[in-house]
């Protein structure tokens, strides 16, 4: 699909916010900010953003029966509505 | 040395005092909730009862205030434009007002689940820094005043089936204070009574219809009807 440059802008900048935005929850949340890394993985019509943190971390950014990894999703799914964009959250183990 | 910390003396005016000392301020430099007021007891023999009261100096808690709104902030921007929240302390909670002019929805999504998920990551990364801080409460639109009328409404209906059915009514898994609305919504109703159950932060009301005169006391346990609002 070819979409025009300034769309295509539009869209690199709104998964740079919700990137940004994982980065900014789970390093607030783990013991070891400096491990925590997202990574976009871009698809046509949605994208995927991978969360990794410290093995140590995994449960802070889980939660108890999912809660917050669930939250999280939540957020990230309103945050697609705002760009136009679904993106979708991994965590990584 | 500036967390909230509890004190008890045998009167709320000692108790001050001590947290005073304790933090070397005045006390219009602490903000004070009395958790107890305690009791001399009869003759000062039966029924004797330390005051209790919970005290933080206001310091900490306007740099906390800064974090709640900063923090919220930060997550509600990546949903609605130019969020701006307002904190406000109630007794046992802080609630933080967002307000934006843009799609209100949104923010709050189907049921409240958005403004609730925004809510709990909130709590999450404050307790994280304040390990003692009071719950935090998210609203935006007069959305919880609605939203706990509506649960008002809902308790009374399913009080309503209970007693004609003569079968225990439960609410879905709810948060404390929303358990709260629903025990007082029925605490005037007759002939049933209301019971918190489950485990976790999350507990359903049970309505349970209280047994006519002459019958055996309806099961709590067993058949018992989930009702989902």
């Amino acid at each position: 699909m070819e979409s025009p440059l300034a769309l295509e802008r539009l869209w690199e900048g709104s998964e740079a916010v919700m990137k940004e935005l994982i980065e900014y929850i789970a390093t607030s949340l783990v013991d070891h900010p400096e491990a925590v890394q997202v990574s976009l993985v871009d698809g046509e019509q949605s994208s995927v953003l991978e969360l990794r943190v410290a093995k140590e971390d995994l449960g802070k950014v889980i939660g108890k029966q999912g809660r917050t990894a669930k939250a999280l999703r939540t957020i990230l799914a309103a945050a697609s509505n705002k760009a136009e964009k679904r993106v979708a959250l991994e965590i990584v183990e | 040395m500036s967390e909230p910390r509890e004190f008890q003396s045998k009167s709320v005016d000692d108790a001050i005092e001590e947290a005073c000392a304790y933090f070397s301020q005045t006390r219009d430099e602490l903000e004070i909730t009395i958790l107890e007021g305690g009791s001399s007891g009869i003759f000062g023999l039966v029924g004797v009862k330390k005051a209790r009261i919970k005290a933080q100096p206001r310091v900490r808690l306007a740099e906390l205030e800064t974090m709640i709104r900063t923090v919220t902030e930060r997550i509600a921007s990546a949903i609605v434009d130019a969020p701006r929240v307002h904190v406000e302390h109630q007794s046992d909670l802080i609630k933080a007002t967002i307000e934006t002019s843009d799609v209100m929805e949104r923010l709050l999504g189907r049921d409240g689940q958005v403004l609730g998920a925004v809510e709990y990551i909130v709590n999450r990364i404050i307790t994280r820094r304040w390990p003692n801080a009071v719950r935090i409460m998210l609203d935006a639109d007069g959305f919880r005043e609605r939203q706990d009328e509506e649960l008002g409404a809902l308790a009374v209906s399913l009080a309503e089936k209970a007693k004609s059915l003569q079968t225990p009514q439960s609410t879905k898994p709810l948060p404390s204070y929303q358990r709260r609305i629903v025990h007082l919504a029925l605490q005037a109703i007759s002939d049933i009574q209301t019971k918190s159950k489950g485990d976790g932060p999350l507990k359903r009301v049970l309505i349970i219809p209280k047994a006519p005169p002459g019958e055996a006391e309806p099961s709590t346990e067993e058949d018992l009807s989930r009702q989902e609002p």
